[in-house]
């Protein structure tokens, strides 16, 4: 790779990490609460939020490496699908979020 | 098995829960029939059972050779009325024939305690939210001191919680914390801000009042090689090593990862195990993988024969079994029912290890059962170098929440809450020693020849008591001890009782940067940061031949900001590109991302020859300028890098 393709590629990256994306990009409207699908628990059973929770399901991962998005129990979104699933329990999943039954893909 | 222990047996099971998908417990000696040792010179042993230990998680032996016991009966979640039923144990052995006889409740009604470790003559306990001191003072060996030293840690999944406290030869106690949330304050300094341990480990210096996350992310089991080494194990990855120091990574928050958990076994997934898989794990494995395949995913789940419930992992640093098993990591599978055994070489050029399998465990483990309830959650090595395997013996182990409502149907997942187990596994025709190390009855000067003790157990404790004892009597004979000893271990243990004491000089430290040993040399590095007059030996060493001494040296060179550290560290990244702890460790200081290390890496032609290595390392410096988003400086790294 020369220089100047270098310069291209690697200065516009975007930070990556959670903490930079919250501390670098304001939330917008649209992001709010009240309209992500992906914070949406109108169609999921009390029970499912329970094993959510024990589980200790967050939406943003302590470990960055470590995310839903490549846990062996992530289902990817469905077409047209804002968010993802997980095997373990209903609802929507952030592909950033975790829990303790992180386990890594395999194949 | 006699009539009476016979009766005894089933009455502590209760109602047989057996079904057609699950096997009953078998009693202790029964048990014994089941395993498999791959090495016939070696033997198990029933160490102790039911009623003396229930629900086993961990075994120590304190300074004097009582063998305090974790009881975790409360897993896989507490009571709904508020009882815990968490306790210590310390077991006894009246009639000194090697097998308990006889137990004391130390501490009980406790939260998901998981782990102790002896200090100042009690323990120190991890039970989520806090870590705990308790202490018996009245001689009844029944705790009746409990001190709350730190509270924050996560609490939500006994799976994953604060656990497995190691005192290391660094002075500093280390914990797990499989890298969850946390705000952890110290009590016995509460004006302290808390610190977040979210996405590490923790480690602390009771004596220094000193506490800091740390950057590995272990849940249950904590291996320390004889040079104070950390290997961790975490479910199917049953043995990682974090070659960025905590201290180092955290410098600034502007990497773009900070996960430096690296497996190092070069023989996952595979394990060899005696039993099926158990019901529940087939069906749900089956669905699971027709779940994958609707979705069309390229993913599979193993229902056996894959590591998915690695626990324990142990260092044996004792001299009782063959001198083949010394340095080995030992872990448990409690999926498995077996004992998996690593071999663990550090690379040649790079800072971090492989694990091996021995030649004679290429398709076998080291310890296999043919009895789906052996639970090896734990393993402990004793004073006597005793290899002492702490089994929970369960029906069941697996989060509920994570198994289907109709395959629960059937399982009870507290069966098996009455019963616990530990082993030992010695040589055939050992002679082994019963007598207790008694330590806290050695004067100072016998604790001090402790320090090159052949086994880890005595170097440790003989280190721990000295530093408690704060007798700087003994300052003669433990430098002594370290200018002077062949045996590099004792050298590093007398180093930092030295350090225990505030007794390291400026020469001393010059010694140890002159050290044989490439860890001693290291360990220098990092007491040398304290001394700025070192700093031209600190450079001189990030050309060590040992890729331990050399990457130290890049690490601790980043806690200074002249001119001339920069210049040193673009010479090491120049040198070491191509490994990626070398430049993840360079740019976790404030030199080794500024643009004074690029400019030297300029001049030196660093950009004539891109590798994909160096576009790493610069995609990361980029990432590092955008993220700290100081004035300029995007602009200033695009003309640097765009100059002829």
């Amino acid at each position: 790779m020369k220089r100047r393709e270098f310069i291209t590629i690697a200065l516009p990256i975007l930070p990556t990490t959670a903490f930079l994306v919250s501390s670098c990009q304001p939330k917008s409207a649209s992001q709010s609460e009240t309209t992500d699908p992906c914070k949406d628990f109108s169609t999921v059973s009390e029970n499912d939020l329970k094993t959510r929770k024990k589980l200790g399901y967050v939406d943003a991962s302590p470990r960055a490496e470590s995310q839903c998005g490549n846990c062996n129990l992530w289902l990817p979104p469905k077409d047209g699908k804002a968010c993802g699933g997980c095997m373990l329990f209903k609802g929507p999943v952030q592909t950033a979020g975790y829990c303790t039954y992180w386990a890594p893909q395999s194949k | 098995m006699n009539a009476s222990k016979n009766l005894l047996f089933f009455a502590l099971v209760g109602l047989s829960w057996s079904c057609a998908h699950y096997t009953d417990p078998l009693t202790p000696d029964e048990a014994l029939k089941s395993f498999t040792l791959s090495d016939d010179r070696l033997q198990i042993e029933v160490f102790a059972a039911e009623p003396h230990v229930l629900d086993p998680v961990e075994m120590v032996f304190d300074e004097e050779g009582n063998a305090f016991v974790v009881e975790m009966p409360d897993y896989p979640s507490k009571p709904e009325d508020g009882t815990l039923g968490g306790a210590i144990r310390l077991l006894r052995d009246t009639n000194q024939d090697g097998r308990i006889d006889s137990a004391i409740v130390f501490a009980d009604n406790l939260s998901e305690a998981t782990s102790v470790l002896p200090w100042e003559g009690g323990l120190l306990v991890a039970a989520a939210p806090d870590i705990l001191f308790l202490k018996d003072t009245t001689g009844d060996y029944r705790a009746d001191i409990r001190e709350v030293l730190f509270t924050g840690f996560f609490a939500n999944n006994s799976e994953a919680q604060i656990t497995n406290l190691h005192y290391n030869v660094d002075n500093w106690i280390y914990a797990s914390n499989c890298g969850q949330d946390g705000l952890v304050k110290f009590m016995r300094n509460p004006k302290l801000p808390p610190i977040s341990v979210k996405g590490g480990d923790f480690r602390f210096r009771l004596d220094r009042g000193q506490f800091e996350i740390e950057s590995s992310t272990g849940q249950f089991g904590m291996s320390v090689d004889d040079w104070g080494n950390r290997f961790f194990t975490e479910n199917s990855l049953h043995i990682q090593h974090a070659p960025i120091a905590g201290r180092y990574l955290f410098r600034h928050p502007f990497l773009p990862s900070y996960d430096v958990a690296l497996n190092i076994s070069d023989h996952d997934p595979e394990m060899f195990q005696e039993t099926p898989a158990p019901y529940w794990r087939q069906e749900r494995t089956k669905r699971r993988n027709e779940q994958f395949a609707e979705a069309k995913l390229d993913r599979h789940e193993y229902a056996e024969d894959h590591f998915t419930g690695a626990s324990g992992g142990t260092f044996y640093g004792g001299n009782l079994l063959p001198a083949d098993y010394r340095g080995s990591v030992f872990t448990g599978e409690v999926a498995g029912n077996l004992i998996h055994r690593d071999i663990v070489q550090p690379l040649p050029n790079s800072p971090t290890f492989v694990a091996k399998r021995g030649e004679k465990e290429k398709t076998t483990e080291f310890l296999t059962s043919s009895d789906p309830w052996f639970r090896p959650a734990q393993l402990s090595v004793g004073p006597n170098g005793v290899l002492y395997v702490i089994d929970m013996y369960r029906q069941h182990i697996e989060t509920p929440t994570a198994i289907p409502e109709d395959l629960k149907e059937e399982m009870d997942f507290f069966n098996g809450n009455k019963l616990g187990r530990i082993y030992q596994i010695v040589p055939k025709e050992a002679k082994l020693t019963h007598e207790a190390p008694k330590l806290r009855s050695k004067s100072s000067a016998e604790l001090v020849a402790l320090l090159a003790h052949p086994q880890q157990w005595w170097r440790l404790n003989a280190q721990r008591l000295l530093l408690e004892r704060k007798d700087k009597s003994v300052l003669p004979a433990v430098t002594d001890l370290f200018l002077t000893h062949a045996d590099a271990r004792a050298r590093l243990h007398a180093f930092f009782v030295l350090e225990g004491l505030n007794a390291l000089t400026l020469s001393l430290i010059k010694k140890a940067l002159a050290d044989a040993q490439p860890d001693l040399r290291a360990y220098s590095l990092i007491e040398a940061e304290k001394w700025s007059e070192l700093l031209p030996q600190l450079i001189e060493k990030t050309t060590d031949v040992s890729p331990k001494v050399s990457f130290q040296a890049c690490l601790s060179l980043g806690q200074f900001t002249s001119p001339s550290v920069s210049n040193a560290l673009a010479k090491a990244l120049s040198q070491h590109v191509q490994d990626k702890w070398y430049r993840m460790g360079i740019l976790s200081s404030e030199a080794g991302a500024s643009f004074t290390l690029i400019e030297v890496l300029q001049r030196e032609g660093f950009f004539d020859r891109m590798i994909p290595d160096k576009e790493s390392f610069l995609n990361d410096f980029a990432h590092v300028v955008r993220a700290r988003n100081r004035s300029g400086e995007v602009q200033r790294l695009a003309l640097l890098l765009k100059k002829k």
